[in-house]
């Protein structure tokens, strides 16, 4: 199959070294984080995981760049993040996977496959820019992607009563609706707990595929 | 582990590193899979980016998708190759959540008391 | 009495006979002399019309003869007089000068000619280049995106095809004087020769055996890409599709060599003549003599030889029946694996540990805000710049339904059916075995360039093997 193996060199991951998940571990779990551009995955996925921010993409080096004669001509100067993703270890035996998902509609087939296996889906929104979350939102009740709603709160940002979000986003009365610093791990904590809490009370609509 | 060398993105494309395969040979992983190298096996024989994964899979578990970021490489395409050291024998995948199936009661209460624990 | 009388008579007689006599000598002679004039003067003429008649032979063949061959080509040997009665006269110096003048006015017709189309294919061939290379971008992100081995195999046949498409372009360019295009890091000589199976169509078919643990250093890496590309890609196109190619390596006391055997028909005399000239020819190369359809595949290798200080032979026999390519790779483009020097290296390893600090070595679970990055007024900014894909700032596609009395936008919630449901997670099939490979025709590939191959795909129709059918 293919060309055989070359050089006896170990390619070593450009990452570093990795921190390994326990021996113990049996199960792993993975839940969404999900919202528009600049909503604050990154900094919530970055307060909660373990692990540094490990992207499914390089930092943008020389291997694109061009030399000499292609200067001038236009060039993209960065590429685009897959995800981010971070784990926590929960127990012994259990370790959770974050999933950062941007919340653009041309991103759904990015979703069909994500969305497998995954506990539930915690929407990022931003008061500010309330409609941009909207069609992450209808993706999700598409999907039949149980979520809770959590208010990332940036400073200066208007505050708006939990009645008139909830009207504005048109939210189910189980729905579970949060405020949240995403630079703050015990907050964050809550907005996750808010979330299987609500995961936990949910009728048995099954999400997957019979 | 040897310091973290710079390897050149886009030189070899995703259709030579898979032998033009898109599809692996099981769809039974997820992006939260756990591998692990199989201890004593030698990487010998493999193509750099198998051997790779078997480098970064012989220190310890690893979901699918932290190899693929470790190893830069598409989650897609790292699922074939680990795939195929899987049937070679190279490593072994421990359960993710089971697809096609509810989260069960226990995993969430587990999920839950976990994140709580962290408070 | 008589006597004297007669001899009165008979002086006078006789010295008018004497004048007579001296005065016809003289007219005889005098006439002879012109007649051996006037007959040396019809030689004269005589020989003037024939230096006339050979002056006029000696013209049209400088128009019919001499300067056609100036102009059909450098290579064909200068024609010289076609009477050799003239040699050294004055009137050869002047034919001599009027052709070398002519030479002179070729020449620069034709370098200006030959300027002028690489000026051109250039400045076309950067914006192609340019375009392949985002688009290559472009395909990258989206392997990086998507999860679906479905999104994969369509991503691999458009890259597969992006990749030839960019070489192609990539080596115009370098026989118009570019440079390669791209710097890249310091590379695995393994990695340098998957780089180049890359972009060539039948790339399944490349076999690349073990070889020494060595980088080929940052300036030469691409250009080796390139030359070992046009090496593969002549070796597949002239062997067997049934047939594999082998690269093997073999070090050698002051550098590498790479070896690519095919299995095909090999080449004859005059196709080995033609690939020798074209892998020496350096830099001196004209674009306007490589055929039509152009084959410039050994053109390019051997400029790109000549720059950067490798060689490349194709005339031995491989020990499977077809060509054996030779490219040796000289110490000073290697370096010993992982200890490359070369400024990009430096730069990427530079960038790294940029990386490195910017992002938190393993985190354990921090708490409080004092774990809060100083910087980070807003949560936002920490949200990084790269995620914003283009078109990322798509217009939500949810309408707005009204305004809450706080002034925020109201949406309905989306009710799902449940046979809605059901369809909408029905996925495709999986594959259980059908796994097609990534056969398909160029058509169908072409067509999967969508936006790209538009423009492209009649060029492409009609030159479907614009290399030509000899072996190049």
């Amino acid at each position: 199959m293919g060309s055989a193996p070359a050089s006896d060199r170990a390619l070593v991951p450009p990452g570093g070294t990795p921190s390994y998940v326990a021996d113990s571990v049996r199960t792993a779990a993975k839940i969404l984080v999900v919202g528009h551009f600049a909503v604050g995955k990154t900094t919530f996925v970055g307060t909660l995981s373990e692990i540094r921010p490990l992207r499914t993409e390089e930092p943008l080096s020389q291997a694109g760049a061009h030399v000499d004669d292609l200067a001038g001509v236009p060039d993209k100067t960065a590429t685009t993040v897959a995800m981010d993703f971070g784990r926590l270890t929960l127990s012994d035996s259990l370790v959770l996977y974050l999933f950062g998902a941007p919340g653009q509609k041309r991103f759904t087939r990015l979703w069909t496959d994500m969305l497998q296996g995954a506990l539930g889906a915690l929407v990022l929104a931003d008061t500010r820019r309330l409609h941009q979350s909207f069609d992450v939102m209808g993706l999700l009740e598409e999907f039949g992607m149980p979520y809770a709603v959590a208010v990332n709160q940036f400073d200066g940002a208007p505050h708006f009563p939990e009645e008139e979000i909830r009207e504005a986003l048109d939210l189910l009365p189980d729905t579970p609706l949060i405020g949240c610093d995403a630079r703050d791990t015990a907050s964050s904590t809550k907005a996750l707990i808010a979330l299987v809490e609500h995961l936990q009370t949910r009728p048995a609509l099954a999400p997957q595929e019979s | 582990m040897t310091p973290p060398r710079k390897r050149e993105q886009g030189l070899v494309r995703a259709y030579v590193v898979t032998d033009g395969r898109a599809h692996p040979t099981r769809n039974t992983l997820d992006i939260v899979s756990l591998v692990n190298a199989v201890p004593g096996r030698s990487p010998a024989g493999l193509t750099p980016e198998r051997r790779a994964v078997m480098d970064l899979c012989r220190g310890g578990a690893l979901s699918v998708a932290e190899v693929a970021g470790y190893l830069a490489l598409p989650i897609s395409v790292t699922k074939v190759l680990i795939s195929d050291l899987i049937d070679s024998g190279h490593i072994i995948a421990r359960a993710a959540i089971p697809k096609a199936q509810l989260p069960d009661v226990q995993l969430l209460q587990e999920v839950l008391d976990g994140l709580r624990a962290r408070l | 009495m008589t006597s004297h009388i007669s001899g009165v008579v008979f002086w006078p007689v006789a010295a008018v006979a004497l004048v007579a006599l001296v005065m016809w000598v003289r007219q005889a002679v005098a006439a002879a002399r012109l007649r051996r004039r006037l007959a040396a003067t019809e030689q004269q003429v005589r020989d003037r019309e024939a230096d006339v008649r050979i002056r006029e032979a000696e013209v049209a063949h400088l128009v019919d003869v001499r300067l056609p061959a100036v102009e059909l080509g450098g290579r064909r040997p200068q024609q010289g007089l076609r009477d050799g009665r003239l040699a050294g006269t004055v009137y050869a110096d002047r034919m001599d000068q009027v052709v070398s003048r002519f030479v002179g006015t070729v020449e620069k017709a034709r370098v200006r000619a030959d300027q002028s189309a690489k000026a051109t294919l250039k400045a076309a061939m950067r914006s192609v280049q340019a375009l392949a290379n985002e688009q290559q971008l472009s395909i990258s992100d989206m392997q990086d995106r998507h999860d679906s081995p479905y999104v994969l195999q369509d991503l691999m046949e458009i890259d597969h095809a992006n990749s030839q498409f960019a070489r192609r372009a990539q080596a115009i360019a370098v026989l118009c004087g570019s440079w390669p295009g791209r710097q890249r890091a310091a590379s695995p000589l393994i990695d340098v020769l998957r780089g180049a199976k890359s972009r060539i169509r039948d790339y399944q078919r490349v076999e690349i055996g073990q070889g020494p643990d060595v980088d080929v250093i940052s300036r030469a890496v691409e250009p080796v890409v390139l030359a070992v590309a046009e090496l593969l890609d002549n070796a597949t196109r002239h062997s067997q599709p049934n047939t594999s190619v082998e690269v093997s390596l073999r070090p050698a006391h002051n550098g590498t060599t790479i070896v690519i055997d095919d299995a095909g028909v090999g080449m004859d005399e005059l196709e080995v003549s033609v690939a020798v000239e074209r892998l020496g020819g350096g830099e001196n190369l004209d674009i306007n003599r490589l055929g039509d359809p152009p084959q410039f595949g050994f053109a390019v290798i051997g400029v790109l030889a000549a720059r950067y200080g490798f060689s490349v032979s194709v005339d031995t026999r491989s020990p499977y029946g077809g060509v054996r390519a030779v490219l040796f790779l000289p110490k000073a483009l290697l370096v010993a694996s992982g200890t490359a020097a070369a400024p990009v290296a430096a730069r990427a390893a530079a960038h790294r540990r940029e990386a490195a600090q910017a992002e938190l070595p393993v985190r354990t679970p921090v708490r409080g805000p004092a774990a809060v990055p100083a910087a980070a007024g807003h949560a936002a900014a920490a949200e990084p710049v790269h995620e914003r894909a283009p078109g990322d700032d798509d217009v939500p596609e949810t309408p707005i339904t009204g305004a809450t009395a706080g002034g925020l936008p109201k949406r309905r919630r989306r009710e799902v059916s449940e046979q809605q449901f059901a369809a909408r997670h029905a996925r495709p099939a999986e594959p259980a075995g059908e796994d097609t490979g990534p056969i398909r025709t160029p058509y169908e590939t072409a067509s999967r360039m969508g936006a790209f191959a538009r423009g492209t795909r009649s060029g492409r129709a009609e030159s479907a093997d614009d290399e030509g059918t000899t072996q190049e």
